[in-house]
């Protein structure tokens, strides 16, 4: 036989047989067979395919863990107690986690290897969170920088959500984003219109997702959302409410009110400061105005803080015009949502008319 | 400066798409360890430090920071927008998350602009990393020196 | 003397003591000096290269003498070992990863460098020139590996030992000192060379 025959056909025996052997060890040392994930102590048993890290195996299983970065391990979002079980505490993880939580066995769920049966203990809420294939039902733009879109949910399902609470929506990967991402928003929609969602949306400049949105979705398009997630809602007390939103910040205090109406809560005063620019900032303004001439505990305070005069809202900033509306405001609740500057504007405010702390709601995000 | 394995994901995670959608390098295709060395070596014979640089564009970011939003005119010279965007980005170098809320400069004075977030600022003066040769949000050291006006710091 | 004589155990002490793959032949520095500042991941890697050492020293002999000899293909030798070394290397990652992901992840691109590193590489090598037979090449396998093992745990335990007691200028800090104290070892293997003969 020739001799580069010979060579060619002993060389690919060879590494035909090595191939094989690296099947057969992968088969016994990459294949981490069927493992169990106890969840809650046993309110949720799932049984899984071991080797994927925690988030997305309890993803497969529609648990969904809160996630800000989709487990790349940039975040530190997806943190849940594991009790028994995954592994050694990784490196990657450090660096989000603090000493109580490492004392606590709180781990980085896109970190922890399931390689065998784990005990994990989440939020009671996570168990009622569900993932949405939607549908695009309407698109309306409310300003230059912000959209409001309504999703319509598959037939037969709904969402149960508490006002207030936020939804991830998920952007398919599009032009030199190859993967999908998803970021948060507040939930506009009653909870009792729960065959919809609807988000407010701003416009960030070089934003992944708001850019998605903006440039790509229209209606009819299918988005993917998950939720509801947060503990921003409206507390079960008696307390007059001061609500203070601006921007996309409208969208949970809509929930809120909408919910209110629905339940029948009309022993609670409750007041809407909305902090815009100017006129050309402010939406949804017929709506609350309805809203006020049929429910008299409902009262709606736009505020314009560029110093012009051609329309009938009050003019001044958003803080010094609450500041303005009140003197103690001891036994009252706020809930507050907007950018990180303007929720720790009004918070100032607030506990300076004698507000606790305890009594003033805002959604943290990341 | 070798561009080690670590490096490269670094320089992986700064493409466009991953972390942010422009990512962090415009259109600069040398490898991120001649980056640094080439901005260092600005940064050095100009005199100045990147801390120096970040330390005062953060003093006229919050000097100009509005509730609203609004631009503001810092020391007659400077016009200033503050975006507060919900929301953080994680570091391409894994050391934490920064607030979102990019800066804009206008200097009335040269004409010229700059564009910085919380981010950029951090991987400026821990990391040295000024950004790509076209990246929007690049922080040239000789820019910063005109723009900002920045001195040599006496050696202690 | 003739060298296949030697009996496999003699030549399986003598590469751990006197002729050290690493302090005598300098073969197999580089993840050495990268990895000898913990003493875990140390041990970690050293029982990797054992692993690795042990399985592909007799089967690259087998390779050699019954699949590259016979067809007269004995230049292919350097492709042959590599494919063989690198499939095994691939192994014990799988394994690695399955019984500890932090010591994976701790070893990081160290444990697809266990492919070219020299060590393995030359033991193979060795056996092919020395004409090393079948029971000889296992025990030369496991004891180049087992010395290579010891001797980045040597380096792990004085490096770190040196890191709490001792002052190391800024020059030298990091490979610099490696190099020295790895000399230093070496200096004192020296003295054990032509005690054994293995070659």
């Amino acid at each position: 036989m020739s001799p580069i025959i010979t060579a060619i056909v002993v060389l690919s025996a060879l590494t035909g047989g090595l191939t094989i052997l690296l099947l057969i060890a992968e088969f016994f040392f990459a294949n981490y067979g069927e493992v169990t994930v106890d969840v809650n102590a046993g309110e949720k048993t799932l049984k899984v395919k071991g080797g994927a890290n925690l988030l997305s195996t309890l993803a497969s299983q529609k648990l969904f863990l809160p996630s800000g970065c989709g487990g790349r391990g940039s975040c530190g979002t997806c943190k849940c107690r594991v009790v028994d079980g995954g592994g050694p505490l990784l490196p990657t993880e450090t660096p989000y986690l603090n000493d109580e939580e490492r004392k606590t066995s709180v781990r980085l769920a896109c970190q922890v290897k399931v390689k065998n049966d784990i005990k994990i203990q989440v939020p009671e809420e996570l168990l009622s969170i569900k993932e949405f294939e939607t549908v695009i039902e309407k698109i309306t733009d409310f300003t230059h920088d912000i959209k409001g879109i309504r999703f319509k949910l598959p037939e037969g399902e709904t969402i149960k959500f508490k006002a207030g609470q936020f939804a991830n929506l998920f952007s398919k990967p599009y032009d030199e984003v190859r993967e999908e991402t998803s970021r948060a928003y507040s939930i506009s929609s009653a909870p009792k219109d729960n065959k919809a969602i609807e988000l407010i949306i701003r416009y960030v400049p070089n934003g992944m997702v708001t850019t998605y949105v903006f440039k790509h979705l229209k209606e009819g398009d299918k988005v993917k959302l998950i939720g509801p997630f947060g503990d921003f809602f409206l507390r079960d007390t008696d307390r007059e409410i001061v609500c203070i939103a601006g921007g996309s910040g409208l969208a949970p205090i809509r929930s809120i009110i909408l919910d209110m109406i629905d339940r029948g809560i009309n022993n609670r005063k409750a007041t809407f400061f909305f902090g815009a620019v100017t006129k050309k900032d402010l939406y949804y303004v017929e709506e609350f105005r309805e809203i006020e001439k049929n429910h008299p505990w409902f009262r709606f305070v736009p505020a314009l803080s560029r110093d012009e005069s051609d329309h009938p809202y009050t003019k001044g900033l958003i803080t010094d015009v609450v500041a303005s509306n009140y003197a103690d405001l001891k036994n009252m609740e706020a809930y507050l949502c907007g950018s990180p500057g303007m929720i720790d504007a009004c918070e100032k405010v607030l506990t300076s008319k004698g507000m606790p702390k305890t009594q003033i709601f805002y959604d943290k995000f990341s | 400066m070798k561009q080690t394995p670590e490096l490269d994901l670094v320089q992986s995670k700064m493409q466009p798409g991953v972390l942010t959608l422009k990512g962090f390098l415009g259109s600069d295709d040398r490898k991120l360890a001649d980056i640094l060395v080439a901005d260092q070596q600005s940064f050095s014979r100009l005199g100045i430090t990147p801390l120096q640089a970040a330390e005062r564009l953060q003093q006229l970011a919050d000097l100009g920071a509005d509730l609203m939003e609004e631009e503001i005119l810092v020391e007659s010279r400077y016009r200033i927008k503050v975006r507060d965007d919900r929301g953080k980005i994680p570091s391409p170098w894994g050391d934490g998350l920064f607030e979102k809320g990019d800066v804009d400069l206008i200097d009335n004075k040269t004409g010229e602009t700059l564009k910085w977030n919380r981010l950029t600022l951090r991987l400026m003066s821990v990391h040295g990393f000024c950004g790509g040769i076209d990246s929007e949000y690049r922080l040239d050291p000789e820019k910063l020196v005109r723009i900002l006006d920045l001195k040599p710091e006496p050696q202690s | 003397m003739d060298i296949q004589s030697i009996h496999p155990l003699v030549i399986f002490f003598a590469v751990i003591t006197t002729n050290n793959i690493l302090l005598t032949n300098f073969l197999g520095m580089c993840s050495f000096l990268a990895v000898s500042k913990d003493l875990k991941s140390s041990l970690g890697l050293g029982v990797a290269v054992i692993f690795v050492s042990t399985f592909t020293a007799p089967l690259n002999w087998l390779v050699y003498h019954k699949l590259l000899v016979p067809y007269g293909l004995e230049y292919l030798q350097y492709i042959a070992f590599i494919i063989v070394i690198a499939a095994f290397v691939q192994i014990i990652e799988m394994i690695i990863e399955r019984v500890s992901t932090l010591l994976y992840l701790t070893l990081g691109i160290f444990l697809p460098l266990i492919t070219v590193n020299c060590a393995i590489f030359g033991c193979v090598l060795f056996l092919v020139i020395r004409q090393y037979t079948f029971m000889q090449s296992i025990a030369y396998g496991l004891g180049a590996g087992t010395g290579w093992a010891l001797a980045i745990a040597a380096l792990a335990g004085i490096r770190t030992r040196m890191e709490k007691k001792s002052k190391v200028i800024a020059e030298l800090e990091g490979p610099g000192i490696a190099l020295v104290i790895t000399g230093i070892m070496a200096m004192a293997f020296i003295g054990f060379s032509g005690i054994v003969k293995i070659n």
